[in-house]
């Protein structure tokens, strides 16, 4: 499973790395989305700082909603799908896999995005470790939920609008969950943190083991 | 009664959109038993 | 199954009206105002059945109708068929939940909506059902549309708890001014023919949850009947062009 997992991981990197949609659109578009938050709301550097971690993670929602949209249509042009199935990898480990490419994109992008908040909303960062912690919770949380929503919706003509439509107010708790957290974290009070990363980390690994479950029969008939 | 025209609209929405979908779904149903054969509604 | 509703089918929704317009009279007539909410205590005996059917009764019988059909020994069409039933009637009276909660608010609190925990939850279920009944409508062959629908519905309710936790921390963590004690307006001193009303309401609606729950059902069958007698129409037309018979 760990093998197969690795395997379709690398090959979905390979192809990312390879076609550059990610550098060259999907990180851009994540940063315009910051500086057109900056336009809607006020330049005031204290407002922006102060909703600094809310627009960071609605910002990583929707981006992550391009990488896994991403994910799959390179499965489903060139009937991609049906060699995936007909590979003979464990259903599992090419969930695992995909769920692992678009964590390792999304952690990619979290990096540029901290650094464009820092820079133009004036957000100081501290409380290194729950930041940390938040962002790896938060991001396997929505890799996960994402590729299972993902391979439902692959393939279909209304693929670019239900997949938000399924994956938005799954993802409504991590949201919370993750904003509240880093929230906590700048503001140098941890204590009331911890709850929400507690929170991110169960729900990660509840979507992590429905994943590794279902998807196998998901990609069998779909 | 205080706020008579919010409670009344409350009521009235409550039961008018009850009675639509219920409404919609019987003649749906209706419409859909006449194009089927009896044989094959078994 | 014949096109006529069934006489027990028939009784259920003569007695659901009744007991609903009885819920109405007792609401709107008989019952006195509260004392601390005055009138408005009227919209929860149409609030609190719906909730509680919409969230409990609709979707639990969505989620349990969705393990039935994935687990191998009871897989029919049947359950996923009631699975989808519920969950359209379950999202209808989410709705109205949200509608007359809404009122409610407006007449308390003065504003429409506020982000309150129990609203904030309700919201995001109502949108993770319309999510499920969207799936649903997706087409594809039976068996694929059966089996990814119940997925996305037992995916859907293992959300239900964390969103509710989430929210409830999310308000008690940032609470800067309560509008209400939530526990003293919705547990208040309840005079006895109130308790009654309220009672009377949550029968007449699971009545008439049972009696949407029959006809819905119903008319999914025939769609699905249909759906098959014009596979084989094509069928036999394919055959009569090819003279095979």
């Amino acid at each position: 499973m760990w093998r197969d997992a690795a395997l379709v991981a690398g090959k979905d990197l390979r192809v990312e790395a390879r076609s550059r949609v990610g550098v060259n659109q999907v990180v851009p578009f994540a940063l315009l989305v910051l500086v057109v938050f900056a336009f809607a709301l006020d330049s005031d550097r204290d407002t922006l700082s102060a909703v600094g971690p809310g627009l960071f993670w609605v910002t990583v929602m929707f981006s992550g909603l391009l990488a896994i949209q991403r994910s799959f249509v390179i499965e489903s042009d060139d009937d991609a799908r049906d060699a995936l199935r007909l590979s003979g990898l464990d259903g599992a480990g090419i969930f695992l896999g995909k769920a692992g490419a678009v964590a390792a994109q999304l952690a990619v992008l979290e990096v540029v995005l901290a650094l464009g908040v820092v820079v133009l909303y004036d957000v100081h960062l501290h409380g290194p470790v729950m930041l940390l912690l938040t962002c790896l919770a938060a991001t396997v949380g929505v890799a996960a939920a994402g590729t299972v929503y993902g391979i439902i919706a692959a393939g279909l003509r209304v693929r670019d609008t239900l997949l938000p439509l399924l994956v938005l107010p799954v993802l409504a708790p991590v949201l919370l969950a993750a904003a509240r957290a880093c929230e906590a974290a700048l503001a140098g009070t941890p204590a009331d943190g911890w709850p929400w990363v507690r929170l991110l980390f169960v729900f990660a690994t509840i979507y992590v083991t429905f994943g590794v479950v279902a998807f196998g029969p998901l990609l069998e008939e779909a | 009664m205080n706020d008579a025209g919010y409670i009344f609209a409350g009521y009235f929405s409550t039961f008018a959109i009850l009675a639509g979908y219920a409404g919609w779904v019987i003649r749906r149903k209706r419409t859909l038993s006449r194009l089927l054969r009896p044989e094959d509604i078994t | 199954m014949t096109t006529k509703s069934s006489p027990a089918v028939r009784v259920l929704g003569w007695l659901s009206a009744v007991t609903l317009a009885l819920t109405a009279v007792m609401a709107l007539v008989v019952t006195p105002g509260d004392v601390n909410m005055g009138d408005s205590v009227r919209l929860l005996y149409l609030h609190v059945p719906t909730a509680w059917l919409a969230m409990y009764v609709s979707f639990g019988v969505t989620t349990l109708a969705s393990v039935l059909y994935l687990w191998k020994r009871t897989r029919s069409r049947f359950w996923d068929l009631t699975a989808g039933a519920s969950a359209e009637i379950g999202v209808l009276f989410l709705g109205l939940t949200l509608l007359i909660g809404s009122i409610w608010g407006r007449i308390t609190w003065g504003v429409w909506w506020t982000w309150d925990a129990r609203l904030t939850t309700t919201a995001v279920l109502f949108v993770l059902y319309l999510g499920y009944l969207a799936v649903r409508k997706v087409p594809a062959s039976p068996e694929v549309q059966s089996r990814r629908a119940a997925i996305v519905a037992i995916a859907a309710f293992l959300d239900v708890p964390i969103v509710h936790q989430s929210v409830e921390w999310w308000r008690t963590l940032h609470q800067d001014a309560t509008f209400l004690d939530d526990r003293r307006l919705l547990d208040p001193q309840i005079h006895g023919s109130m308790a009654w009303t309220l009672f009377l309401g949550v029968i007449a609606f699971t009545l008439l949850y049972c009696w949407l729950l029959a006809h819905r059902f119903r008319l999914a069958w025939l769609e699905d009947r249909l759906a098959d007698r014009a596979m084989q129409v094509a069928i036999d037309e394919r055959r009569a062009e090819a003279g095979i018979s």
